[in-house]
């Protein structure tokens, strides 16, 4: 009964209902989106790591993958020490710096890394490879690249001369996609002991070692003890690199919730105040209701409804509002310099859903409080006498 | 053509335990006077003197490696705590900065054989796990001066960049092109183009906002239109009775949408209040979070007119509608006969 008519009142005004729908998908679109964008970096990060097959990255100490030029001096026997762990299955070590590459006479920056064979992951290979350096596709365009083509790298240009210097020729094995790359980033890979070689850098120098723990171990017990037996270096967890950078995305996480309380309180708002005019126009409609048997407790209930059938017939809607506007925020946000092509800021989630279809029908309910207990106290006799003046 | 004013300010990222660049020990209190007095200075940002419990005159002592590790240490004297400009890009990001006179850097990354490595922009570090991006010109660079200057040597006259005051600044590209074409291996940038690599992603982010107030503004405006028409929709008995009182539609009309404006313009100001409370706020939080001085909100005039010309359009625009509706309508089927 009470449904029903809640249902009809709605439909009887219809194109206030249709507005009132609207305003409220329109907020429930953001919040889903600033649902999305809470913590969705962290998740996306926290997904690409996850993909990588190992657990721990071990770095100088106080620093993050790249983000400093701090090195691991004799990194060689620091992986193999920590590869004698009974809990590791190995470890190896891994150089990253940015280097000239030349070729076709042509000449471009490019960042390149220094790999051992048991590193998986970090680049896809695309085809059949052969033996050489592996390429991206953007260095592959920019100097106009093919599998078997000789390609110059070099450590500085002179100066003086405007030459490269400390140079090495390598031959370009296969083409590859690389985990992390930016938007437009010129990557290769080559044998960590030949960057090593050119870089001149002492020996077994690394930026930091990757180490994958044995199936049932705890990459955290074994993180404690890299950290106890090397004091000057950390080891991360994937948990623990996304907790590090967690406040360099403090941002985000208050701009989702300050916007997500904005449009939660203009839903709140939008169906408080109309079903409160709404109801102000219904007063005798109301009283007749309450004449003719409708308890108190089910009138209340019947505005309460209507609250609640506005937000449920929004949430859908807002659903999928909010999926379709949260790729171009997305793009947006990713075209900032330093965002890995993989990483996403907005990441949907059932527990986003969740939140959002809840917190939605939640503020429906709670929208309708008012009204609902203005009609609760109505007064029967004399609100049918004024309506009859 | 140029002055090369000869003064390189290099910023150390100091992490207390990283090999690279250098860490830092602050020595117990200060030493004798007479000693300090002969100690090489060094100055201090003030959020890095806050964080290592620094004052002018504490001695510090500085090595490039960790403290755990075998390396080159030196003592060095603050000679002053000083507020840099900041830099929004910096703000959340907790890197302890010392600034050196060059000579003495220098020497002591010799004493310490220290490699200099290929550098990116100071402040174009990536957010983790990003790397610097490859771009097609690097900023001029050294060598490996382990291997330029023999094997064991530390760095010798290697530095990152160069700052050239110019005496004509409006010349300032022209000058670029010269040096540009003038030094191999080197590249040259303007303090605008600078500028611009650093803002990018403040750019990014401004249109991001931008996006988002869209959005907003959106559902702000449909909860404009919906109020309004309600509030219209419960004057028709009122509409209904001044028509059969004789007032013209015209005078009706004028009325309803002084109301609709009015409305809008005082929803206006009770907005413009609420974020003007929201901007202090923000501000007062985020200030001391993040130890700096820079203001995280900011409430412009541009703004202000916007919202009010935005919302007055919108609530005429709805009044009108509604008005229109109710105009048509029969004056006794409006006061409900």
């Amino acid at each position: 009964m009470v449904w029903l008519l809640a249902r009809r009142t709605l439909r009887r005004a219809l194109s206030r209902t249709v507005l009132l729908v609207a305003g409220v998908t329109i907020a429930g679109a953001l919040l889903f989106d600033m649902s999305m964008l809470g913590g969705g970096l962290e998740r996306s990060l926290a997904l690409s790591l996850g993909r990588l097959h190992y657990e721990l990255r071990v770095l100088p100490a106080g620093t993050l993958p790249f983000a400093t030029e701090a090195t691991i001096p004799d990194a060689g026997r620091a992986a193999r020490r920590i590869a004698a762990h009974p809990e590791v299955a190995w470890a190896a070590p891994l150089l990253g710096t940015t280097l000239y590459a030349e070729a076709n006479e042509r000449r471009r920056a490019a960042f390149a890394y220094g790999l051992t064979p048991e590193v998986p992951d970090i680049v896809r290979v695309e085809g059949p490879g052969r033996a050489g350096v592996v390429v991206n596709r953007p260095l592959a365009e920019a100097l106009d690249l093919r599998p078997g083509d000789t390609l110059r790298l070099a450590t500085r240009i002179s100066p003086q001369t405007g030459t490269p210097e400390r140079v090495i020729t390598v031959r370009v094995g296969a083409l590859g996609e690389f985990a992390f790359d930016l938007a437009g980033q010129r990557t290769l890979a080559l044998p960590l002991a030949d960057l090593q070689a050119l870089l001149g850098a002492g020996a077994g120098e690394a930026s930091l070692l990757l180490v994958k723990v044995r199936p049932g171990a705890d990459p955290e017990r074994v993180a404690a003890w890299i950290e106890d037996a090397f004091p000057a270096l950390d080891a991360l967890s994937v948990a623990a690199i996304v907790a590090e950078i967690r406040r360099q995305l403090t941002y985000f996480a208050h701009f989702a919730t300050v916007l997500s309380a904005v449009s939660l309180l203009v839903a709140f708002l939008l169906i408080g105040a109309v079903l409160t005019l709404a109801v102000g126009e219904r007063l005798g409609e109301l009283a007749a209701l309450r004449a003719i048997g409708l308890s108190r407790a089910r009138l209340v209930l019947l505005i309460l409804m209507e609250g609640l059938v506005v937000a449920g017939v929004s949430t859908p809607l807002a659903l999928l509002l909010g999926a379709a506007i949260s790729d171009p925020l997305d793009a947006i946000l990713r075209s900032a310099p330093g965002v890995p092509c993989e990483l996403h800021f907005f990441v949907g989630s059932p527990a986003a859903v969740a939140r959002t279809v809840a917190l939605l029908l939640l503020t429906g309910t709670l929208g309708a409080a008012y009204p609902a207990w203005v009609a609760g106290r109505l007064n029967v006799a004399a609100t049918l006498h004024r309506e009859v003046q | 053509m140029v002055r090369w004013v000869g003064m390189l300010l290099l910023l150390l990222v100091l992490t207390l335990v990283s090999a690279r660049p250098v860490a830092a020990d602050a020595a117990a209190g200060t030493a004798a006077a007479a000693s300090t007095d002969d100690l090489p200075a060094v100055a201090v940002p003030e959020r890095t003197a806050r964080r290592l419990g620094l004052r002018p005159g504490a001695v510090i002592e500085v090595s490039p490696r960790p403290f755990t590790e075998q390396g080159a240490r030196r003592r060095f004297r603050v000679a002053v705590v000083w507020a840099p400009p900041e830099h929004p890009a910096d703000v959340a990001r907790e890197d302890l900065l010392l600034r050196f006179h060059l000579p003495d850097l220098e020497s002591l990354l010799a004493a310490d054989r220290t490699p200099v490595r290929n550098r990116q922009l100071a402040r174009d570090r990536p957010a983790p796990p990003g790397r610097p991006p490859a771009p097609d010109r690097l900023p001029a660079r050294g060598g490996n001066p382990a291997q330029d200057a023999g094997d064991g040597a530390g760095p010798a006259d290697v530095v990152d960049r160069v700052v050239v005051r110019l005496r004509h600044r409006q010349r300032a590209e022209v000058v670029a092109r010269d040096l540009d074409a003038l030094v191999p291996g080197v590249d040259v940038y303007t303090a605008e183009e600078v500028a611009r690599h650093v803002s990018r992603t403040f750019v990014v982010v401004s249109r991001f906002h931008r996006a988002i107030g869209v959005v907003t503004l959106l559902a702000g405006a449909i909860f404009l239109v919906t109020i309004m028409s309600l509030k219209l929709t419960e004057m028709r008995r009122e509409i209904g009775a001044l028509r059969l009182l004789g007032v013209s539609r015209a005078t009706i009309g004028l009325a309803v949408l002084a109301i609709a404006a009015a409305a809008a313009l005082l929803g206006t100001l009770v907005g413009m209040g609420v974020g003007a409370a929201l901007v202090a706020a923000i501000n007062a939080y985020y200030r001391p979070l993040f130890e700096t001085r820079l203001r995280f909100a900011v409430l412009v005039p541009q703004t202000l007119l916007a919202a009010a010309v935005l919302a007055v359009v919108l609530g005429v625009g709805a009044g009108a509608a509604v008005a229109a509706r109710l105009l048509r309508r029969p004056p006794l089927e409006q006061v409900g006969r």
